[in-house]
């Protein structure tokens, strides 16, 4: 019996402890790091939203005091609070239940006083906690509190029976009066009433509280009190309507952040005459996810600190007394995985596949000279009248010195073919410029844009003819393929790390993780990313069907004899011209992170503003993918709608076949002329 | 599904089962290794190996956390629970639960647990994770040997004439045999002293077959396992679980009975399908049952063949010297 810890088990913030939320934090290396990004102590509000495992719990947890108590020197705490200028007070939306206020023979309008008046009472506790931690850790007590509870009692609209005297006491008060309050409005389905008096009005606590303890507290005097409010997708949008308007009304010394989901933000509305909620002047957004991917090399920097800072914890924990583990720099990481750049030539999957075919015809020079064969008839008018002559063609195609200029010939070719050019003649050229480009006469050649643009769809499609596996290896590869989600990189090497054991291996302890491991813990972790979105409502089938059929259709694409566009992972359609439901299968892919939308964009030919959409890099690996993006397609409604929008089968394959159709030999049913019908950008 | 894909689902399947139920005791390599041993005497390699991992699969493995969570059961369930029962049937149905574990910590005061088999034997290790998960006091537990003394020609007296109950806690009984020849004996001393003590023998795991053996052979005693096993859990069995499901594929139950019983055969001749042909796929943390196939456990020199779930065989006793 053996227990095997894996240092990338926890990828959830919220099962780790503080320590191990301090412990793990890793900044942004970038000026002023997520502080400048997140600004806790500024008093604008902010949302922070970001795809599931995005890392805003861990976030929120890192900026409350509790963090900021462990980050703090030792006697130092009240120094770090002053120098942050803020309090962190976290509260997790998924402890209140906020569905149970609702239904229950009440009116939304009942229940939107009842929920007010239950978080008034909820984070006035909170609040006072934390405050009262502070003071303690800082050796301090509360300056006059019975003067404090006096004032504190203002905020009340009605006297309390006993005065309380000291900050405990009035704690009990407000928890006596959740209690009571939960008591009511859990027993409402069976009482069908709810009978409470409301003690105090919307915000007096939230933000009086803090106003009272500023102006008696030195300590506090010159802070924010930072309401760090996280998983605010367990509200639904009445209890949304109710924070928006607590953002709306903000008093100093009081300021929010909002950790989200993407598909967690029910509305702006506020229940100051159902007015929205204006982004810049009242709140501001961070979205943790997007932010990262645009700054590619700041992401790479921050998913390799994070593996380190992992790596670094667990070794630290087993007491392990290799020295090169505490010096273990993220840097060094690369080495520990097998790759194309640290294996020998044959081990890689071009390498074997290459070995596999060296001395035998490669598969795409067979199949198109199958396809010649086979379509005879119709390639005589493109000047192939025989056998000899395709035979020559395929003497004209075939370099067995260099076996990817050998697989752009073919492309080259079939591009010849689909626009029935004169064949034989093209052969020829082929070669020709083939032939100066294997001699460094690369200018002007056919291959130096193809190769350009192409070479890593032709790689991967010569590969998979030979029956070698394309391979997703190495940690910048596991980043890319995280695609701006921590928690997607975390779990990515877990499973690596998982496999790596069960073969036997010893990761990041020696040799590099093998290719085979890293291969397999890919692929569950795509199977897990794809199969356990749990997305909910009617359209969740819609979503997988849809995201399965674009990531096929692209597959087949990537695949095909003539691929129309290289690095293909990203589709663009007018929004406005989709029917309802189409709209909202894409908005839910959107929001559960399995379609990623890239900056709208205006189409070339009409100028009329396109949304543009990349799926996820999680889901490259399991369709045979590219993890980078160049070409795009552009989808009409209709198309859109084959994919996204029905469970029609047939309608789908419709549209995947007249796609294909034009980019597989022998190009039936297309000529050049009318490529322009497939609605390519 | 082609055969290749399959082995790689069932590796897959595998590494899941090592991981969440096998304690992560095995890895590829200990798996191919075990693989090697089929050399294709009886099938084809490729058939034998590919029979083998569907074997494999099968295999079910009770890691140490789930020993200790039936452990827990074996007490609450088939001791606790049955005596609060008869309490509140004697008390009138009564719910006063002051009144119950009053009569049941008189009760436990008057039980005696004693594991079934010799000192350092698995019973031994049982009775220990039996007392700590369930914390109870080392006072309340007993070897075989302490429970009578020998009057000599006015016969056997109880040690602790005012124990009312003994419990025989064991891991498992494949065919009851062993536990009958060890019980008998002592169960009969202590009836013969008083008919009215309550003897109960209660393993952790045990085939149906055994638990009538012993019904009959130890009448008033109360025998029940936590995990009971039909004759469907013999492995080859005509109604045998194993090849119920789909997932089965390509693989055909006659061939592997015949893989199964022709390296039994080579490694224990005399069962080469388990100890009185039990055919059971099962094993323990602690130790793999010799009623399970013995291609899965033996390890036993001069025999070239690797266990993949290596049994820790009883050793002969030594010869007097």
């Amino acid at each position: 019996m053996s227990e095997i810890k894996n240092p990338f088990t926890l990828t959830r913030a919220v099962d780790l402890t503080d320590e191990q939320i301090n412990k793990l934090w890793v900044d942004l290396d970038t000026e002023g790091g997520f502080f400048q990004k997140a600004k806790p102590s500024s008093l604008m509000p902010m949302i922070i939203m970001g795809g599931k495992g995005s890392g805003k719990t861990h976030l929120m947890r890192y900026y409350s005091f509790n963090n900021q108590r462990l980050r703090a020197a030792p006697g130092a705490l009240s120094d770090q609070i002053g120098k942050e200028q803020y309090l962190g007070i976290y509260v997790r939306c998924s402890g209140l239940n906020a569905s149970r206020f609702s239904g229950k023979n009440q009116s939304t309008d009942r229940w939107t006083a009842l929920f007010a008046y239950y978080n008034e009472l909820w984070f006035a506790q909170i609040l006072l906690a934390t405050t009262e931690e502070f003071l303690a850790a800082c050796g301090m007590k509360w300056p006059d509190p019975e003067a404090i509870c006096r004032e504190f009692c203002m905020l009340f609209d009605m006297a309390f029976e006993h005065q309380p005297r000291t900050i405990v006491e009035f704690r009990n008060e407000l928890r006596n009066l959740q209690r009571e309050l939960d008591f009511q409005v859990n027993n409402a389905a069976f009482s069908r009433t709810v009978n409470v008096q409301l003690r105090t009005s919307r915000g007096k606590l939230i933000f009086g509280l803090p106003k009272i303890i500023a102006a008696s507290v030195p300590l506090c005097a010159k802070l924010t009190f930072l309401y760090l409010i996280d998983e605010y997708e367990n509200f639904d949008a009445e209890a949304q309507k109710y924070f928006n308007t607590l953002i709306r009304e903000k008093e100093q010394p009081v300021s929010f952040k909002i950790g989200v989901k993407l598909f967690g933000l029910r509305t702006f509305k506020t229940l100051s005459g159902n007015e929205d909620l204006k982004q810049g002047s009242e709140w501001e957004k961070l979205t943790l996810d997007a932010d990262l991917r645009e700054n590619q090399d700041v992401y790479r920097g921050f998913a390799f600190n994070l593996c380190s800072a992992r790596l670094r914890e667990f070794f630290a924990e087993q007491n392990t007394s290799v020295a090169w583990h505490q010096a273990m720099r993220a840097t060094d990481l690369k080495g520990f995985f097998e790759n194309e750049e640290n294996v020998p030539n044959e081990k890689t999957p071009w390498g074997r596949a290459c070995e596999r075919y060296q001395a035998r015809p490669r598969p795409c020079v067979e199949l198109l000279g199958k396809k010649l064969r086979d379509n005879l008839g119709s390639v005589r008018d493109l000047g192939l009248k025989s056998e000899s002559d395709i035979a020559e063609v395929e003497k004209q195609l075939t370099f067995a010195s260099d076996l990817l200029l050998e697989k752009a010939n073919t492309f080259l070719f079939y591009r010849a073919w689909s626009g029935r050019e004169l064949l034989t003649e093209a052969a020829v050229r082929i070669r020709n410029d083939c032939e100066a480009y294997y001699a460094g006469e690369k200018k002007g050649t056919l291959h130096v844009n193809i190769l350009r643009h192409y070479a890593g769809d032709l790689r991967d499609q010569f590969i998979r003819e030979c029956g070698e596996k394309v391979g997703y290896l190495g940690l910048e590869t596991f980043t890319t393929m995280s695609h701006g989600i921590a928690r997607n990189l975390l779990i990515i090497l877990k499973h690596v790390y998982d496999w790596a054991l069960f073969y036997g291996e010893r990761p990041f302890n020696g040799q590099p993780i093998s290719m085979r491991a890293q291969r397999a813990g890919v692929q569950d972790a795509c199977d897990w990313f794809y199969k356990d979105a749990q997305i909910t409502g009617e359209d969740a089938k819609f979503v997988t069907s849809g995201i399965g059929r674009i990531c096929d259709l692209f597959q087949a694409i990537r695949f095909s004899d003539k691929p129309s566009e290289c690095s293909l992972t990203t589709f663009s359609v007018d929004v406005d011209e989709l029917d309802v439901q189409t709209r909202n299968v894409l908005t839910l892919s959107e929001q559960w992170s399995l379609l990623i939308r890239l900056t709208d964009r205006r189409e070339r030919n009409s100028g009329k503003p396109v949304a543009k959409f990349q799926i996820n890099y999680m889901l490259s690996p399991r369709f045979l993918l590219p993890l980078a993006s160049r070409g795009n397609i552009h989808l009409s409604a209709e198309q859109t709608k084959a994919i996204f929008g029905t469970d029609d089968v047939g309608a789908f394959e419709q549209v995947r076949g007249d796609v294909l159709r034009k980019m597989n030999a022998p190009f039936f049913g297309s000529s050049p002329n009318h490529e322009h019908e497939l609605q390519f950008l | 599904m082609d055969e290749e894909l399959q082995q790689n689902e069932w590796m897959r399947k595998l590494k899941t089962l090592n991981r969440t139920v096998w304690d992560n005791n095995l890895t590829e390599p200990s798996i191919k290794g075990w693989l090697d041993n089929f050399k294709g005497l009886n099938q084809a390699v490729d058939v034998e190996r590919h029979h083998s991992l569907h074997l494999l699969q099968q295999f079910m493995f009770f890691g140490a956390r789930e020993v200790r969570e039936l452990v827990r059961t074996l007490y609450r369930d088939l001791y606790r629970y049955p005596l609060l029962n008869l309490i509140r049937e004697q008390n009138g149905n009564t719910l006063n639960s002051l009144t119950i574990e009053h009569a049941y910590q008189r009760c436990l005061a008057c039980t005696r647990f004693i594991g079934v088999g010799g000192p350092s034997e698995s019973g031994d290790y049982i009775m220990y994770l039996f007392r700590t998960e369930n914390k109870i006091s080392t006072g309340s537990f007993r070897h075989t040997s302490d429970l009578l003394i020998d009057k000599g020609a006015s016969g056997k007296a109880l040690k602790e004439p005012n124990v009312r109950y003994y419990v025989f806690v064991d891991d498992f009984s494949g065919t009851g045999i062993q536990a009958r020849d060890r019980l008998k004996q002592v169960i009969g001393d202590i009836h013969q002293v008083d008919k009215n003590i309550q003897v109960a023998y209660l393993p952790l795991f045990a085939t149906s077959d055994a638990l009538s053996l012993l019904r009959r052979a130890l009448p008033n005693v109360y025998i029940r396992a936590v995990m009971e096993f039909d004759r469907s859990y013999r492995f080859f069995n005509e109604d045998s679980i194993y090849f119920r499901s789909t997932d089965a594929g390509s693989v055909s139950a006659t061939t592997s009975r015949s893989i199964a019983e022709h390296y039994g055969r080579s490694i224990v001749a005399q069962h080469p399908l388990g100890f009185y042909d039990c055919q059971l796929l099962i094993g323990f943390a602690h130790n793999v049952p010799d009623n399970s196939l013995p291609i899965f456990w033996y390890n036993e020199r001069p025999k070239d063949w690797r266990a993949i779930f290596p049994r820790a065989n009883k050793t002969e006793p030594l010869p007097n010297p």
